[in-house]
């Protein structure tokens, strides 16, 4: 009795404190939403200079509602995804609305999306990472909204009725790393492989590097796929160790965001010269290729994806044919084209 | 030689009854690293006989106990272990429960968060998915064939030490054994369960079963045991027929020399035992009116308007029967129970405290009846937890190991605590030198008022001297102390004035020349009739 | 006495002599772990030689740095009987909020690290009070802390980096006398959490607390206090080390510290810390997270098959845990 007494009143105390942390600690936090202010601002200037291109075509989309639902808003990801959308439907006239969840709970994007089919749709940009949200593209898809799906690829299994699936392909640029890396160390040597975790996508890359350096570079040696993981100090510490393991490691490729950090700092531990290639064109990993710790970053293309997407919903719309799968390509961003990347990071704001 | 005396006979030959021993523990040597527990031990048990082992504390009985109850695996001692003549080798407890050994062991082990009901019948048949309303049904058949006052449902959690002790020997019952091991059952239960406990021990003697028998109180081992074997220093010494108990022949080969007084002279004012209830001179600790509540009924109170007053060289006696609340009564003045009304004054000045560290500086000291719930810390050794009142007097950051030590030696010298050092973790310690620990921490601060709650649980004879002679010192320099004891003798023996107390209320208070176990006992039994019939 | 006088021969005095040497040295508790990391580091060493080359070295023992820094909070909490799962988090959060302050703020870098340092410090305040003063069981409360400070550190980060830090940070990651800082700040904070574990009258009173709470408040140990302390310390120390990671990385990213407080807890219980409180060393607590350490880079190194990996460190922690204990119950200690 003493003890439950004693632990009911607590509860609220509880609560206040918890509370309390949160209040302190967005307090801490105010200088990134500055940050996520200005974002904002520099989209809505670069959508008003572009604003008046669109609507001389034969089919007009002027005055479509389309929607972009998605998750995790401050993510600057799914910003460029969004700025791909937004400002492609600018250019075509649509009357387009972003649509994103502060976390990435799929349930709170089925709510936005019903949300978005209530208030009248003609079309939807999706990315379907969760399967959770496969019904609804389904039920949308029925109830005769064009629906496009990006960035993730929804399995051949699944019949959701949608317009188009447009993504990555990792076969595509697992193997366009292969070719680069057996290019610049002279067709011999080992590649050291790291994955963030054992994923279909990033096996699917590992795989295709694997091949690729096999048919196109037989003499280069490619060690087995150790899982990194995403923990940056134990991910370097696990690539060090990698390296220790065979002296002849050359070249690293890493099928994830964190493999250029990775890589180059196992590097940098290790005392040794590597030719690195990994994902994504975050600033850090774009700062690394310019300074020459890493030969290059694949740029997954968020940003076209996304405008391309808004392409195929107006086809969509003015019934005109439009492809069912659509892989899209991912270039690599070298020290040659590293200033576009830096560009795009400036016109999105993030 | 007479039929029962002495075992001169060799291992296995007939005796006179023509079978082998039930038991038979044959040159048993235990080693525990540089200790020696046991050496070269022998001791063989009759069927159908109680069996009483004595000894000092850490003479080795426990460890005997733990080796035929296969706590300690064979391979782990020299020496053989014969049940019925057969030589037998266990290797954990299970070996000896399949030879229908049955043990309660000196250290309360009850699963708390389990009912009584649940604690008997555990690990009895009912496999995983034990019904454990049936279980609570067979339990409480059982407890009421054994004619204990339990009730099968109560969580074990919220039994007093003798209840616990009560489930611990109804668990071993219930598993029908043919060799009961009661290693020092009756320390934790009041006189009257304990007149209970004998009788139930020789009706199920007489049919048949064996049963073995520690304890520290003599008269109990007189009264119960059939014959007796006698551990000194981990040797077996002497081993007697009832005909031959003589009370001093046994402390004598126990302790290795004669005892002259267990109790110590009282001095002073006391020893010409004025009247009843008023103190000597002002009291250094007096309580007023004091209440405390009942920590589950609300409304109700476990201690009810008690008054009462110690001086300084003074011992007071507090009677009554286990939860009558006497332990209560000293966690309050200690800090540790809120007080719902009344207050406590030390010396003149009412006390205000709200822990046992604010009443530590004031010069409040006590030791709580069970050691292993809120006594020691088992993790670390005699020295830390002799020390472990007065750490900040050792240093304010860095403590001053050298004059830790000290103090550790200091008080084993004084407590003659049997230790290999002061190091020495105290789970090692036997359990009357546990005990020793826990006084020499209390009076590490040199408290004015000491409050002790059954300070000799599990200790045996010659050490019990030495701790009232400790007592009774430490009142003649001017402590003021009041104990707590399930004991009459103890009581009767040790303390100036007493009080008892029945349902948390003053029953009874007289002073040394009205004093008798008699009148102590009628004051506490009265109580429990009364409570029950409240029941 | 007669047998002790037989005993007493010359030979047989030596031979018990080194018999009680032996035996005592497989009492201290941390031996058990210590001939452990003996055995895995030998056994990867002529498995391939490179595993004790220098930079593998240096690259586990920073690893272990980091890990090591929450290692000696999380060891004395789980000492003083409670624990600490929010450890991974609040490193992340740590490192975020010095990051966001240090470059968006633009505050000194000495502050932006004691004002991170300072927040790990008050979610450890929260932690405690939650647990000691509330009587939430640690878990959920450290859980719920685990799931709020990551959360934190992705919305205060807007769910990545926080990039570029002033250049002052690479002195933070800087090395000194040959080893990078990070590995200094260990080595000092280990020392002094050992020796005060063994000798200070707060690492006696986590002990006390740790092995019986009730028993150490009767003899005057503020109880509450102590685990106060320690989930104070937890936290600072976790935070602290989610700031060198920062420095080290050059970055502050909210994905540091993942998965370290289940790898925390579990290294220091093979090292020899009981999570039933009161048990246990720093020094035992970082030996095991050297081990294990060790056999996760051991198990890369010598080509063992990625997948079979988490299992072989599975396998040898309970193995570990296991021989420890059989130690344990034949030697004491
Ligand atoms: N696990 C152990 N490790 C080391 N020494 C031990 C251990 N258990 C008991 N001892 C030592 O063995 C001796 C005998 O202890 P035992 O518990 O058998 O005594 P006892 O006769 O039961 O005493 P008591 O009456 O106090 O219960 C003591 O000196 C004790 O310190
Ligand atoms: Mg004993």
């Amino acid at each position: 009795m003493w003890e439950q007494d004693h632990g009911r009143r607590p509860w609220r105390l509880a609560l206040l404190a918890i509370a309390a942390i949160l209040a302190l600690v967005t307090a801490a936090g105010c200088g990134s939403s500055s940050d996520d202010g200005d974002s904002a601002a520099t989209g809505a200037q670069t959508t008003a200079t572009t604003a008046d291109a669109g609507g001389e075509k034969e089919c007009s989309v002027e005055g479509k509602k389309i929607q972009f639902v998605a998750p995790l808003k401050s993510n600057p990801t799914m910003q460029v995804m969004a700025a791909g959308f937004e400002q492609r439907a600018k250019e075509l006239g649509f009357d387009a609305t972003v649509l994103m969840t502060d976390d990435a709970e799929p349930q709170r994007i089925l709510a936005l999306g019903q949300q978005a089919m209530t208030q009248g749709s003609d079309g939807m940009v999706i990315p379907p990472y969760d399967a959770a949200l496969y019904p609804f593209i389904k039920q949308a898809s029925a109830a005769g909204i064009p629906i496009i799906t990006t960035h993730s690829s929804v399995p051949d299994s699944e019949d959701l009725g949608m317009k188009q699936d447009i993504h990555p392909d990792p076969a595509q640029y697992g193997a366009e790393a292969a070719r680069a890396i057996g290019e610049q160390i002279g067709g011999r040597g080992t590649v050291a492989v790291t994955q963030g975790g054992f994923n279909p996508i990033e096996n699917a890359a590992a795989e295709a590097f694997t091949a690729a350096m096999k048919e196109q570079y037989p003499d280069v040696k490619v060690l087995k796929s150790q899982v990194e993981g995403f923990e940056p100090a134990a991910a370097i510490s696990k690539a060090v160790s990698v390296l220790q393991s065979d002296g002849s490691i050359v070249a690293a490729y890493s099928t994830t965001g964190g493999g250029p950090r990775t890589w180059a700092g196992a590097a940098d531990q290790a005392g040794k010269r590597l030719v690195i290639i990994g994902m994504d064109y975050t600033r850090p990993n774009l700062d690394l290729v310019r300074s020459g710790k890493v030969y290059a970053v694949v740029a997954q293309p968020i940003y076209e994806e996304h405008a391309d997407a808004v392409d195929a919903l107006k086809a969509a719309i003015c019934g005109e044919p439009v492809e069912a799968e659509v892989s899209a390509e991912s270039p690599l961003v070298t020290t040659d084209n590293v200033d576009e990347y830096y560009d795009l990071l400036d016109r999105t704001g993030t | 030689m007479t039929p029962d005396g002495r075992t001169g006979a060799p291992a296995g030959a007939p005796s006179a009854g023509g079978s082998p021993p039930a038991l038979e523990l044959e040159s048993i040597t235990k080693r525990f690293g540089g200790v020696t527990a046991l050496r070269d031990a022998t001791v063989r048990v009759r069927r159908g006989e109680v069996h009483g082992l004595v000894g000092e504390n850490g003479a080795g009985k426990s460890t005997l106990l733990k080796i035929l109850d296969g706590q300690y695996p064979a391979g782990s001692y020299e020496g053989v272990v014969r049940i019925d003549g057969e030589a037998v080798a266990l290797h954990a407890p299970q070996d000896a429960r399949a030879r229908g050994i049955a043990i309660v062991p000196q250290e309360t082990s009850v699963i708390e968060t389990l009912s009584v009901g649940e604690n008997i019948c555990f690990g009895e048949g009912g496999g995983p998915f034990a019904d454990v309303r049936a279980m609570e049904r067979h339990a409480a058949a059982f407890i009421d064939q054994l004619a204990l006052r339990l009730d099968a449902r109560t969580q074990v959690a919220r039994l007093s030490s003798s209840q616990k002790q009560l489930v611990m020997i109804a668990r071993a019952l219930y598993r029908r054994p043919r060799v009961l091991i009661l290693d020092e059952p009756t320390s934790a239960l009041t006189a009257e369960e304990t007149a209970r406990l004998f009788a139930l021990v020789r009706q199920l003697r007489d049919g048949g079963l064996t049963c073995i028998f520690v304890s520290h109180r003599l008269d109990e081992v007189s009264e119960l045991c059939d014959r007796l074997s006698i551990l000194r220093d981990g040797r077996v010494v002497d081993e007697l027929a009832r005909a031959d108990f003589d009370v001093e022949r046994i402390i004598g080969s126990m302790i290795g020399r004669r005892l002259t007084d267990l109790y110590p002279e009282r001095t002073g004012d006391a020893a010409d035992a004025g009247p009843a209830a008023a103190p000597a001179a002002p009291p250094a600790l007096a309580v007023e009116r004091l209440s405390i509540r009942h920590p589950e009924r609300p409304g109700d109170f476990v201690v009810r308007d008690v008054s009462l007053a110690v001086a300084p060289g003074e011992v007071l006696g507090v009677g009554g029967l286990v939860g009558s609340g006497r332990s209560e009564l000293l966690g309050a003045i200690y800090g540790r129970h809120p007080i719902a009304s009344g207050r406590v004054l030390l010396g003149e000045r009412e006390l205000r405290i709200s822990s046992p560290r604010e009443a530590l500086a004031a010069g409040i000291g006590l030791v709580t009846e069970d050691r292993k719930r809120d006594g020691l810390l088992f993790n670390l050794g005699l020295r830390e937890n002799v020390t472990l009142a007065y750490l900040r007097s050792l240093g304010s950051v860095v403590l001053d190991r050298g004059r830790e030590r000290e103090i550790a030696q200091e008080a084993v010298r004084r407590f003659s605590i049997a230790t290999r050092s002061i190091e020495t973790p105290v789970g090692q310690l036997s359990g009357g030198n546990q005990q020793k620990v826990m006084l020499a921490r209390a009076l590490e601060r040199g408290p004015r008022v000491l409050l002790l709650d059954e300070p000799t649980v599990g200790v045996d004879v010659g050490a019990k001297a030495e701790i009232y002679r400790l007592i009774r010192a430490l009142a003649d320099a001017g402590v003021a102390v009041v104990v707590v004891s399930s004991e009459s003798a103890e009581l009767l023996g040790l303390c100036d004035r007493f009080v008892v107390l029945r349902d948390g209320a003053v029953v009874d208070r007289f002073g040394l020349g009205e004093a008798s176990e008699t009148r102590l006992m009628t004051a506490a039994m009265a109580a429990k009739t009364s409570s029950e019939e409240e029941r | 006495m007669e047998e002790r006088r037989v005993r007493a021969t010359p030979g047989g005095a030596d031979d018990a002599r080194a018999r009680r040497l032996l035996y005592q040295t497989l009492r201290v508790p941390e031996v058990g772990i210590l001939l452990a990391l003996v055995v895995a580091v030998a056994v990867f060493a002529l498995v391939n030689p490179s595993f004790v080359a220098w930079a593998n070295i240096e690259s586990n023992v920073r690893t272990i740095a980091f890990i090591g820094i929450v290692g000696v909070g999380q060891a004395m909490l789980i000492i003083a009987g409670e624990f600490d799962l929010s450890v991974g988090s609040v490193a992340a959060l740590g490192a975020v909020v010095a990051a966001i302050l240090m470059s968006d703020h633009g505050l000194p870098i000495p502050l932006a690290v004691i004002a991170a340092v300072a927040l790990g410090l008050l979610i450890g305040l929260v932690n405690g009070l939650l647990t000691v003063k509330v009587g939430l069981p640690a878990l959920i409360v450290t859980l719920g802390m685990l799931f709020a400070a990551r959360g934190l550190a992705y919305v205060i980060s807007g769910g990545t980096q926080v990039y570029p830090l002033p250049d002052g940070v690479r002195t933070l990651s800087d090395r000194v006398l040959g080893l990078p800082m990070a590995i200094w700040v260990f080595v000092v904070l280990a020392l002094v959490a050992d020796v005060a574990m063994r000798r200070s009258g707060f690492g006696r009173r986590l002990y006390a607390v740790g092995g019986n709470r009730e028993a150490a408040q009767l003899a005057g140990i503020r109880a509450d206090r102590v685990k106060l302390a320690a989930f104070m310390l937890t936290g600072a120390l976790a935070a602290l080390a989610g700031v060198l990671v920062m420095a080290q990385l050059g970055s502050g990213d909210p994905q540091i510290g993942m998965n370290w407080e289940l790898a925390v807890i579990a290294a220091v219980v093979v090292g020899g810390i009981s999570l039933r409180g009161g048990v246990g060393s720093i020094a035992g607590a970082l030996l095991g997270v050297l081990f294990l350490q060790v056999v996760s880079s051991g198990l890369v190194v010598s080509g063992v098959e990625a997948t079979l990996q988490p299992v072989a460190v599975g396998t040898v922690m309970i193995a570990a845990l296991g021989i420890d204990q059989v130690r344990h119950r034949r030697f004491g200690g």
